[in-house]
């Protein structure tokens, strides 16, 4: 009985820790498995050249439509980024910028969707992924495979939690002459259909 | 007699508007400018070389929101202005962070990489506005003069209203307060604002 016991008691933990350490495959599934994700970041972007930073707070979403950055502070404003266009909206006017015919910006949005959506199959083709797992948090490091992206960024850097949600909490794009811009989220909410204030966001 | 007079007198004023002519043509005034650069085209006719940066009054390290107007295209980003007597650094970014293009001056070298932009969008026509906004009047008003056009100042306590004009016509509006600026050209129809944020 005694011996069971150890057995158990010695295996127990093993098996626990391999049931709870997250994979490549069940975080980008976990992200990718609501069709909308909204919160709060805040940016912090080094500067070349300085000891400055920019720094900018506000709210965010995440769904098929596209992404939505909206800015509260050190200045409102609005960003969404869609597959071949951006829209901006600056004190209540809003301007539409097509970029259908601009391939470094369509491979840039769609780079930032499958990232922040945890699209592993695009993320794949983008990117040679480094994923490590502890027993609370995972790092995913993404070095990019297309030269317009690695001109543009040398890796990205996403950390998160483990739970019965992996979320993602911080992400880190690191330039080519190592500055970086970091993101962090908090109150991370999931959702899957949008509401009406953020359909707004698309039209 | 008299019509020897007369006609001594017409050859006289022939000779001294010859003159005059000929000391307005050739007169410049000394200024130093970036002569290696390209020329930027004010008016379809005249055009001047860019301001040596030793122009730059004082300096700058600063955060600008940016709006520029084109017609009826309209954009945004932010711009980090690091600007002093060795030329201007320009960083464009957007309110994700990544960045929308970098702009370089400085003495022999004006450079603006960007994937956003139109690969045609010089250098040297930006940085014309940021030294109509930002360097010595004096420098301003004689590299102008040179050209064949006028730039003129009106000051008041929170800035100054300088003007580009060309045979009377304003070419440019630049709007200059401790807070913006307002670079509005009204040949080409396109404004920016740059309004600081810290």
């Amino acid at each position: 009985m005694k011996k069971l016991f150890l057995i158990v008691f010695a295996f127990f933990p093993l098996s626990f820790s391999f049931a709870e350490k997250a994979s490549l495959e069940t975080v980008c599934q976990s992200l990718s498995a609501h069709s909308l994700t909204y919160g709060d970041f805040s940016q912090v972007k080094m500067l070349a050249n300085t000891s400055r930073t920019l720094k900018s707070s506000g709210t965010f979403l995440f769904c098929d439509q596209g992404v939505v950055w909206h800015t509260k502070k050190p200045l409102s404003s609005i960003m969404v980024i869609q597959k071949d266009r951006m829209i901006q909206t600056i004190g209540g006017k809003k301007s539409v910028m097509d970029a259908s015919q601009n391939d470094v910006f369509k491979t840039t949005a769609a780079t930032i969707s499958s990232v922040f959506r945890g699209d592993q199959k695009a993320l794949e083709d983008f990117f040679t992924i480094d994923f490590t797992s502890g027993q609370n948090s995972w790092q995913m490091v993404l070095s990019p495979r297309d030269k317009t992206l690695s001109q543009a960024m040398k890796k990205i850097v996403l950390e998160g939690r483990n739970a019965s949600d992996s979320t993602l909490d911080k992400l880190e794009i690191i330039q080519g002459n190592d500055l970086s811009t970091t993101y962090t989220f908090s109150n991370q909410t999931y959702g899957s259909e949008l509401n009406d204030d953020q359909k707004s966001y698309f039209n | 007699m008299i019509r020897n007079l007369i006609l001594t007198k017409l050859a006289l004023l022939f000779v001294f508007a010859l003159a005059a002519c000929a000391s307005t043509s050739v007169e410049k005034i000394a200024v130093d400018t970036e002569d290696s650069l390209e020329k930027v085209y004010v008016t379809n006719s005249k055009a001047i070389h860019l301001l040596s940066p030793k122009y730059m009054e004082g300096t700058e390290d600063a955060l600008y929101a940016f709006t520029g107007n084109f017609k009826s295209q309209r954009f945004n980003c932010l711009i980090y202005n690091q600007s002093n007597q060795e030329g201007i650094s320009l960083l464009l970014t957007n309110e994700l962070g990544l960045d929308m293009g970098n702009l370089i001056f400085a003495p022999g070298t004006a450079s603006f990489t960007s994937s956003f932009f139109p690969s045609d969008l010089k250098a040297e026509y930006i940085i014309a506005d940021f030294q109509n906004a930002s360097y010595d009047i004096k420098a301003l008003t004689a590299n102008y003069q040179n050209a064949g056009l006028e730039f003129t100042v009106k000051s008041s306590a929170d800035g100054s209203v300088r003007r580009i004009v060309s045979d009377k016509d304003v070419i440019e509006e630049i709007t200059v307060t401790k807070s913006s600026m307002v670079i509005k050209n009204l040949l080409r129809g396109y404004t920016y604002i740059l309004t600081r944020l810290e």
